[in-house]
C-alpha cells in the first residue's frame, strides 16, 4: 500500500484529517481538484 | 465577512441617532467589498498546499475515483491506501423548479461586484436568511419565503395562501447544500449512500466499508466549519488508531448571521417537551439591558430552557446584539454542568450585553 490514509478533499475537514494523520505518524496523502479552503471560508 | 461589513454600514448610518456627524452619508462600495472578500479568501487558501507538503503530506492534484476498495485513480496515476477519509464537501442545490436557469447560487451571488436592485432569495435556511438580511440591510428588497419560480426572473410565490408575482434583478437559490459524491464511484469501495450523503456511524465510519470514514459537509449532518475541523480530526484518529472516539454534538453552539444574529445551543423548548422533560423557561429581553439601550440595539432576547427539578440547562437561544459571542457563556456552562442557579448568582460587569444571559437565569 502506498499510504496509511488517503484523504479526498482539501477543504476544512480534509485538511484537519490529513494534519491529524501525519501527526500520528501515518503515511498520508490528500487529494484536491479545486482550491484549498473550506466552503464557508472560501465563499465569504 | 460581508455581513460584518454590511452591519458596520448599517450601524454607521444609525449613528446619526447617537450624535455621529456625517453618518447619514455612509454607503457601501460593493465592488471593493467583494474585492476585499476575494483577497482575504485567496490569502487563506494561498500556500496551503505547500504548507501541507512541508508537514510531510503528499498532495495529489486531480479528481479521485475508486477502482477497488483500497485502490483509487487520481488524475493519471493509481494509488493504494489502507484507509480513506471522504471529505469532499457540498455544493449548492439546484432544485427542479421551472425557470431555475434564471437563478444564481449563493456562491455566484457573492462574486457579483454590483448590488442588484431587487433580490429574491428562495430558501429560508441559514444561508437564505443570511443573504436576505445582508442584502436587505444593504438597502434592498428581499423575500425569503418564496416557493416557486416561473418565467424570466419573475418569481411566483405562495405567500400566506395568496399567489404573489415578484420581479427581481437577481433570484438566488439557497435551498441547501447536498454532498459532493458524484464521480467518486463509492460503490466500488462498498460505501453506502443515503439520499446522496455518505452514511456513517458515531465513529464517522462507513458501516458497509469499515476502512472508509467521512468528515464534514459530505456526511450531511452538521454543515458548519467547526464541525468539519472536529470531524476531520476524529475521522483520522479513528481510522489510524481504531474506533475510540465517538462524535459528540450535545453542546454545539451555532449561529445564523442575520442582523441581529440568532444563536443557539442545546434543545429548543419544543424539543425538550417532546422528550417528556419537565421544562422551565426563563426569558430576558435586551430592552431591559442598559448596554443594549446605550447602543440603541434593544431588539431580541435570551431564552433559557432548563429541567425544572434539577435546574440543569437544556438549551439557550439568543436573538440580539453579539448573540454569536454571548452563546458561548451558555455553551461553557452546559459543558461544565453548571445549573441555572449557579449562573443566576454570577457577578457580572455592568453595563454589558452579557448581563442579559445571566438575567435570563432568574425565574
Amino acid at each position: 500500500m502506498d499510504y496509511d490514509l488517503l484523504v479526498i478533499g482539501a477543504g476544512t475537514a480534509g485538511s484537519f484529517a490529513a494534519r491529524t494523520a501525519i501527526g500520528l505518524g501515518g503515511r498520508t496523502a490528500i487529494v484536491e481538484q479545486d482550491g484549498f479552503a473550506g466552503t464557508c471560508l472560501a465563499s465569504g | 465577512m460581508l455581513v460584518s461589513t454590511v452591519e458596520l454600514a448599517w450601524r454607521a448610518r444609525r449613528g446619526a441617532e447617537l450624535g455621529l456627524a456625517g453618518a447619514a452619508g455612509v454607503g457601501l462600495d460593493w465592488g471593493e467589498v467583494i474585492a476585499r472578500k476575494n483577497r482575504i479568501v485567496a490569502s487563506w487558501s494561498q500556500g496551503k498546499d505547500q504548507a501541507l507538503e512541508r508537514q510531510g503530506i503528499a498532495v495529489l492534484r486531480g479528481h479521485a475515483t475508486f477502482l477497488a476498495p483500497h485502490e483509487l485513480q487520481v488524475g493519471d496515476r493509481t494509488v493504494t491506501t489502507e484507509k480513506i477519509v471522504i471529505a469532499t464537501g457540498s455544493s449548492p442545490a439546484r432544485p427542479s423548479i421551472e425557470g431555475i436557469e434564471h437563478t444564481v447560487t449563493s456562491e455566484e451571488l457573492l462574486d457579483r461586484t454590483a448590488l442588484p436592485g431587487r433580490m429574491v432569495a428562495i430558501g429560508g435556511g441559514a444561508i437564505g436568511m443570511e443573504l436576505g438580511f445582508a442584502f436587505a440591510r444593504a438597502g434592498l428588497y428581499t423575500n425569503v419565503s418564496v416557493r416557486r419560480i416561473t418565467g424570466d426572473r419573475t418569481v411566483e410565490a405562495d405567500i400566506g395562501g395568496t399567489t404573489h408575482r415578484l420581479s427581481a434583478d437577481v433570484v438566488v437559490v439557497a435551498t441547501g447544500r447536498p454532498p459532493n459524491t458524484e464521480g467518486l464511484r463509492l460503490d466500488l469501495a462498498g460505501v453506502r449512500l443515503e439520499r446522496g450523503t455518505v452514511s456513517v456511524n458515531e465513529y464517522l465510519q462507513s458501516p458497509t466499508a469499515p476502512h472508509v470514514y467521512a468528515a464534514g459537509d459530505v456526511t450531511g449532518r452538521h454543515q458548519h466549519t467547526p464541525a468539519a475541523w472536529y470531524e476531520g480530526r476524529v475521522a483520522a484518529e479513528n481510522a489510524l488508531k481504531g474506533n475510540h472516539e465517538a462524535v459528540d454534538f450535545n453542546v454545539f453552539p451555532t449561529t445564523i448571521f442575520t442582523i441581529p444574529a440568532v444563536a443557539q445551543v442545546g434543545l429548543t423548548e419544543a424539543e425538550a417537551r417532546k422528550r417528556g422533560l419537565r421544562v422551565g423557561v426563563g426569558r430576558s429581553p435586551f430592552e431591559d439591558n442598559t448596554a443594549a439601550s446605550v447602543r440603541e440595539e434593544t431588539e431580541g432576547l435570551v431564552k433559557v430552557i432548563y429541567d425544572e427539578a434539577s435546574g440543569q440547562l437544556l438549551g439557550v437561544h439568543i436573538l440580539g446584539p453579539n448573540a454569536e459571542d454571548l452563546i458561548h457563556i451558555a455553551a461553557v456552562a452546559m459543558r461544565g454542568g453548571l445549573r441555572r442557579r449557579d449562573l443566576a448568582g454570577m457577578h457580572y460587569v455592568f453595563p454589558t450585553l452579557a448581563g442579559t444571559v445571566f438575567d435570563a437565569m432568574w425565574e
